[in-house]
């Protein structure tokens, strides 16, 4: 499990139908871990990036566990749009997993660590979330962390954790957190159409 | 059987329901509630006034970390909407935040509706005749309006 728990010594709470407070991202994080190469993740060799077959797996996994969902669904009729929807979504992981991006951006585990903590006593009932949208003080153990960026926006560490570790921007405000990384050119192919983009 | 639902989709979709935005709907499926049925109408002044459109918005397995996937299924002639429904919006791709909801996506496709963007294409078909005479493509964009976006009683 993430570090929440381990940090306050707790076992996570059995969930059972409750709503969570953040999205389901083992699927991820589990992704994200073969492709990542920030900070001491960076491969011996400076100029090795991701093998393009492990970004590839990654987008292959969620298009299976999307295929998973469609099949799950129980009634499947012919006319069900969701079904047909999650179809698509598949074809376009598929379509990525041909064609995958070159590199990850984002920031370093070493960056997440050093962010600066919010205390509790610091929190106000008023204070909440952005991404998730609940308020700070519901969690009986809340970790949060404020971001570097002018409006010093804070947010609950596993929250902004999987966001900055994709894109190294504060989500309030789009400040860049880091300089970006040199990427290699992106092949010549223009033919941007084809990734993800079922969906605008 | 199917996992719980994040807190936040759970409130965005009351707020939806209690705090209409004028003009636009979204609904999620009793089966399952990361999929919307949304209608936008089209802006007042715009070549899609008096046009009801319908979309689908799905919310991924990671939103909001990832933007909810939206397309239109009701034919449109807009520059940045191609024939398959899918919108070229920056928000929609690379300046998608977390700090987004699906009610300031769906005021963004509005906006779209009355401020089409032939330099940034998606129909490339639609963005050469909106460039060459506009005139003429705002006419077509209203004549589809009226014969795909008119409401169904
Ligand atoms: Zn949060
Ligand atoms: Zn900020």
């Amino acid at each position: 499990m993430s570090g929440y728990e381990v940090e306050h010594g707790i076992q996570p709470q059995p969930q059972d139908q409750q709503p969570r407070r953040r999205p389901d991202l083992t699927t991820f994080f589990a992704t994200l871990d073969h492709v990542d190469t920030s900070g001491a993740r960076q491969p011996q060799n400076t100029h090795a990036l991701p093998m393009p077959r492990d970004i590839s797996a990654a987008f292959r996994n969620l298009a299976n566990a999307y295929e998973m969902m469609r099949s799950s669904d129980g009634h499947v009729e012919p006319s069900d749009s969701s079904d047909e929807l999650l179809g698509r979504l598949v074809e376009s992981l598929m379509e990525s997993a041909e064609h995958p991006p070159p590199e990850v951006q984002g920031v370093s585990d070493e960056y997440i660590e050093q962010l600066e903590r919010v205390p509790k006593k610091k929190l106000r009932e008023n204070m909440s979330c952005p991404i998730c949208g609940n308020a700070f003080l519901e969690d009986s153990h809340p970790l949060v962390v404020k971001l570097p960026c002018q409006g010093e926006h804070a947010f609950d560490l596993e929250c902004i954790q999987p966001w900055i570790k994709l894109n190294p921007t504060c989500p309030m405000d789009r400040q860049q957190l880091i300089k970006k990384k040199t990427v290699p050119p992106p092949p010549p192919d223009e033919e941007d159409g084809e990734y993800d983009e079922m969906f605008g | 059987m199917a996992a719980p639902l994040p807190k936040r989709i759970i409130k965005e979709t009351e707020r939806l329901q209690n705090e209409p935005v004028p003009g636009i709907s979204a609904l999620p499926h009793d089966d399952n509630a990361r999929y919307f049925d949304v209608m936008v109408e089209g802006p007042g002044g715009s070549c899609y006034e008096g046009g009801v459109f319908n979309l689908e918005l799905f919310l991924p397995d990671d939103y909001p970390m990832t933007a909810p996937k939206i397309r239109f299924l009701t034919r449109i002639y807009h520059p940045n909407i191609d024939r398959l429904g899918r919108i070229c919006l920056d928000v929609l791709k690379n300046n998608w935040s977390p700090a987004l909801q699906i009610r300031t996506i769906l005021l963004s496709i509005q906006a779209l509706l009355g401020a089409p963007n032939p330099e940034d294409p998606l129909n490339e078909a639609v963005a050469k005749q909106w460039k060459e005479n506009q005139a003429e493509a705002i006419k077509t964009a209203r004549e589809w309006t009226a014969l795909y976006a008119t409401a169904k009683k």
